[in-house]
């Protein structure tokens, strides 16, 4: 479940109050949630070099390093920005293994990246993996489906559908992590949601 | 069902529906289902809209996020089994501590036990140092004993601690094995057979090859059966070996801290080596009350370990905790099982240990007389030192006379108020985790009201004396914590002492300091760009009036005369000085003037250089108290009051502003000045809203909860520029006081400019109703309408 709720406060509020230990059981809280984010989000080209857990654990280090300033100003939500160092961290891992040869001047890697296997994650859990026999045909079908909407649907509406049913967030995280308001991420999870309901209805027909 | 409905307009029905999905979809995750129906009649005029969103955001929220098994963690430090100069082989346990690997030294060509510490030790350098320190020492140790130290180091960002593999098990292990063999023996006994014991292929316990000198630890791993002598012996053998290298590592200065069955290792040939000296350290740092696998560590702690983090430690200390491992050899059981923390906290700082021939009749009872001299809850009444220790083991060994001698009832009750005495002068902060315990201690300690009355005073004398020490370092919130402790401790006893008068009083006091805090913070809080005196005035008298001191009404000699021997006067004379520069400020001026508060601040504390301060200040007068000697050694509160007077008198030219930042640096940890200087920085010409940020933030950190700062930390944010960053501190300000006005009008003004102009509006209504008769609202309105820009826009819709 997200939880930047109240508990992660506490713990900020206690780290800025100079407790150590609050410092460990912040970052142990989310590790599973950036492992998750990092696992999903990692090229598969990057993954056959890198281990997540390698992203995650030094992830963990920045943090570890920038917590106190973080605290004490606290400029996002915890979990956006700690995805963030763990986001940047990642980028620069993919920049330097798979971009280094074939990128061409003038040319920008895609700002979210969306690997095939993260819209793969994300059709898996769009159908949920219920343990009906009698509807794993018929449930291959629907990922197939949901998959090839998935890939119509535009980056921003497609990134926004990740970051709240893959990641886990809540609105107001993924607006923090989007650098849109609140608002602005309600308004696009709704066009996203209206947008997927029209694709879908029309593979449906098809 | 949610506030939309405050502001759904037509023009909103797009929002509304935004946010009616992702409730839905919360809804739906949270609990599977999601009641359509409701939200249809709540919009009925989305209500078909609201309806065709349904399957979709049902199959979007239909997964469980944790139960998905392509995302369970394991986690791998070293994923590439190689660190620095080692080369990983395998894993050999993990707990707290981290994760031991057995593994290569490649430049030395040996095998060494590697262990990773955890993240924590990377957290806090002055942790980490104190570890390497202790490491360092460790690794000096040259004992038969002790497990060979060979370095600590770091190799990218993971640190380590190398040192010499035993080829054994911990003691731990054979406790556990002994302790199950033990009841498969019990249930043969019942069984009446005479079978000779299965091997458990799965033993940790190394076959025992008995060398010359330990030939009898051999024994250990063997059941006691018909004849126990040689067992006990061979457990007092083993507690001499611990004790004798214990005694080394004291004489370097060296206590380990942590010793426990755990960290007490068998080898091939039955020899006992100590591991994990050193690495104490990082724990010590660690919150008893936290989560974590700390409980097995917490068994073996002493009382003084358990007490606190700031407690004394001496080698007695190791002393007790081998006592508590020796028991548990023994007895196989622990000296305490509770598995609940806080009952273990109690009981190892208050309940005598159940004596292990209770449990074991078979054991002698010199040896038992030795375990409880080593689990004396006073470490003065412990053996002095390990080689003490092992001298009296030897003798048990040896079996002549011990030395130990076990108290007479009557010793024990002396001890016990002896101790009570004496712990109180020890250290006051030491007792706190005590005093925390008090409401299930009082219940569970003897029905002995005298006791009763002992303990419930002592554990409140030593919060009051705890609360004093916070009280100097102007700790009020903490101090306050203490004295509440106190008199919970005191409040079901019968009848009023001297002591709970004090404690009583003191707590009186500390809440009105704190309640003072809070409105010279409301009076230094911006609103728009103004502050506004007017309530700040009003919640002094008010505050002042509660604690029964009328000070308006009263004349000065009259106030002073009450307050003079105050315990808080010096608290009363700032409170007092900043009432007075209140009303010198206020629009309409009020009787009595400001001169009165000054002059009652003036004789209550009559500190030369405060005095000074509580003028009227001249810029040149100021700026020689700062050329001074010794200028930055003055206590905070008259550095308050200086760069209050400096803030005022715009006395900010460079050489100023450099001086008032070593001021920062040299009382970094002091709420006041760090917010006076915050003030400062806002009033420079031009204003350096990033130092005021700075400052803040500082401030913030001491005190987490205080709106206000949240409040001016948003306002010197918005002004320089940082406005989603502002939001978000003044969002905070009106969680932590939520009838504030002005925080409000604050965050509306920035809401309004970062485009969010429906969020803004309904705080704008909000600060207008909680500061309708507001004349500071008013005017920061007025300006506002003059404006050309979003905010000015709002107000003219009013």
């Amino acid at each position: 479940m997200p939880s930047s709720g109240s508990d992660t406060d506490v713990l900020l509020e206690r780290l800025a109050a100079g407790d150590r230990q609050a410092a460990d059981a912040l970052l142990i809280r989310h590790r599973d949630r950036l492992k998750k984010m990092v696992s999903c989000r990692m090229d598969p080209r990057l993954a056959a070099r890198v281990s997540p857990s390698d992203v995650v654990q030094e992830t963990m280090i920045t943090a570890a390093r920038d917590l106190d300033s973080y605290a004490k100003n606290r400029p996002m939500p915890f979990y956006p920005w700690l995805r963030r160092l763990a986001w940047n961290r990642l980028m620069d891992l993919q920049r330097r293994h798979l971009y280094r040869q074939k990128r061409a001047v003038g040319r920008e890697e895609q700002a979210t990246p969306m690997t095939d296997q993260s819209l793969f994650e994300l059709a898996r859990r769009l159908v949920g993996h219920g343990p009906s026999p009698s509807r794993a045909a018929q449930t291959r079908e629907t990922r197939e489906r949901l998959r090839a909407a998935l890939d119509e649907l535009e980056p921003t509406q497609r990134e926004v559908l990740l970051l709240k049913y893959v990641e886990d967030m809540t609105l107001a995280e993924a607006a923090a992590v989007l650098d849109i308001t609140v608002d602005a991420a309600k308004m696009r999870h709704l066009r996203a949601v209206q947008r997927l309901r029209t694709l879908l209805a029309d593979l449906e027909h098809d | 069902m949610n506030e939309l409905s405050n502001i759904a307009t037509p023009l909103d029905t797009e929002a509304a529906l935004a946010d009616i999905a992702e409730q839905m979809a919360d809804e739906l995750r949270q609990r599977g289902t999601v009641d359509v129906a409701a939200w249809q009649s709540q919009y009925p005029e989305i209500a078909s809209e609201i309806q065709r969103l349904l399957p979709t955001l049902a199959a979007l929220a239909n997964f469980s996020a944790t139960s998905d098994p392509a995302f369970a963690v394991e986690e791998d430090p070293l994923p590439d089994k190689t660190l620095g100069d080692f080369q990983i082989i395998r894993e050999l346990g993990r707990g707290g501590m981290g994760i031991v690997y057995e593994a290569e030294q490649l430049s030395l060509n040996r095998r060494v036990a590697l262990k990773i510490l955890p993240l924590a030790a990377v957290l806090d350098p002055r942790t980490l140092q104190r570890f390497k320190n202790e490491a360092q020492a460790a690794a000096a140790l040259d004992h038969p004993h002790i497990v060979d130290v060979y370095g600590v180091g770091s190799e990218r960002g993971i640190h380590y601690y190398a040192m010499r593999l035993i080829d054994g098990c911990t003691l731990a292990d054979l406790i556990f094995e002994r302790r199950a063999r033990s009841k498969l023996t019990n249930n043969r006994e019942r069984e009446a057979s005479a079978e000779p014991p299965i091997p458990n292929p799965k033993s940790k316990i190394p076959n025992l090859k008995p060398a010359a000198d330990t030939a009898s630890l051999a024994l250990l791993s063997t059941e006691p059966t018909r004849s126990h002598w040689p067992f006990f012996r061979a457990v007092a053998e083993l507690g001499r070996h611990v004790a004798d290298g214990l005694s080394h590592a004291h004489d370097q200065g060296v206590v380990h801290r942590d010793i426990k069955p755990s960290n007490l290792m068998l080898d091939g040939q039955g020899k006992v080596w100590i591991t994990d000296f050193g690495l104490a350290q990082i724990e010590a740092g660690q919150n008893l009350t936290q989560t974590g696998d700390l409980l097995g560590t917490l068994r073996y702690m002493s009382p003084e370990q358990t007490l606190a983090n700031r407690a004394p430690i001496d080698q007695r200390s190791d002393i007790y905790s081998l006592g508590a491992t020796l028991y548990e050899l023994l007895t196989l059981q622990p000296v305490f099982a509770d598995s609940d923390r806080t009952t273990l906290l109690q009981k190892i700082a208050l309940t005598e240990p159940p004596p292990p021939r209770q449990l074991n009749p078979q054991i002698p009872a010199d040896l038992e007389t030795i375990i409880l001299k080593m689990l004396e809850k006073d470490p003065g009444a412990r053996y002095f030192s390990a080689a003490e220790l092992a001298a009296d083991l030897q003798r048990f060994v040896e079996n002549k006379p011990i030395t130990a001698r076990r108290p007479t009832l009557s010793q024990r009750l002396t001890k016990w108020s002896v101790r009570n005495r004496a712990l109180v002068t020890i250290s006051a902060a030491v007792v706190v985790l005590i005093a925390a315990i008090t409401g299930g201690l009082l219940g569970w300690w003897s029905r002995d009201s005298a006791a009763r009355q002992a303990i419930a005073e002592r554990i409140a004398g030593e919060a009051f004396a705890a609360a004093e020490q916070f009280r100097q370092d102007g700790d009020w919130p903490l101090a306050r914590r203490e004295l509440e402790r106190a008199e919970a401790a005191l409040t079901p006893l019968a009848g009023q002492t001297e002591l709970s008068a004090t404690v009583k009083a003191a707590k009186r006091d500390a809440q009105f300091v704190l309640k003072l805090d809070d409105v010279r913070l409301l009076s230094t809080m911006l609103a728009g760009g103004d502050f506004d005196f007017r309530s700040a005035d009003q919640s002094y008298t008010a505050a002042f009036a509660d604690y029964g001191l009328l000070v308006t009404t009263l004349t000065a000699a009259e106030t002073v005369r009450q307050v003079r021997d105050s315990p808080i006067r010096i608290e009363l004379a700032s409170a007092l000085t900043d009432w007075g520069l209140v009303r010198q400020r206020l629009a309409e001026p009020q009787q009595p003037n400001w001169q009165h508060f000054l002059n009652i601040a003036r004789q209550i504390d009559p500190d030369p250089r405060r005095n000074l301060l509580r003028k009227e200040w001249r810029k040149s007068e100021l700026i020689e108290m700062a050329e001074s000697p010794s200028f930055e050694k003055q206590p905070p509160s008259t550095l308050f009051l200086f760069v209050t007077a400096v803030t005022f008198q715009q006395a900010n030219d460079e050489a100023m502003q450099i001086k008032l930042r070593n001021l920062q640096r040299q009382h970094a940890n002091d709420f006041w000045l760090n917010f006076a200087l915050a003030q400062y920085f806002e009033h420079t010409a031009p204003p350096r809203w990033d130092e005021a940020v700075r400052y803040y933030s500082v401030a913030l950190g001491l005190r987490p909860e205080a709106a206000a700062v949240h409040n001016n930390l948003g306002a010197a944010l918005h002004k320089s520029g940082r406005r989603a960053e502002a939001i978000a501190e003044y969002r905070r300000a009106s969680e932590l006081s939520p009838k504030t006005y002005f925080i409000y009008a604050n965050l509306a003004v920035a809401l309004a400019e970062q485009g969010q102009p429906d969020e803004a509006k309904i705080h704008l209504h909000k600060a207008l109703e909680l500061g309708r008769d507001n004349a500071a609202l008013h005017e920061m309105l007025k300006k506002a309408k003059t404006k050309n820009d979003a905010f000015a826009e709002l107000v003219r819709e009013l």
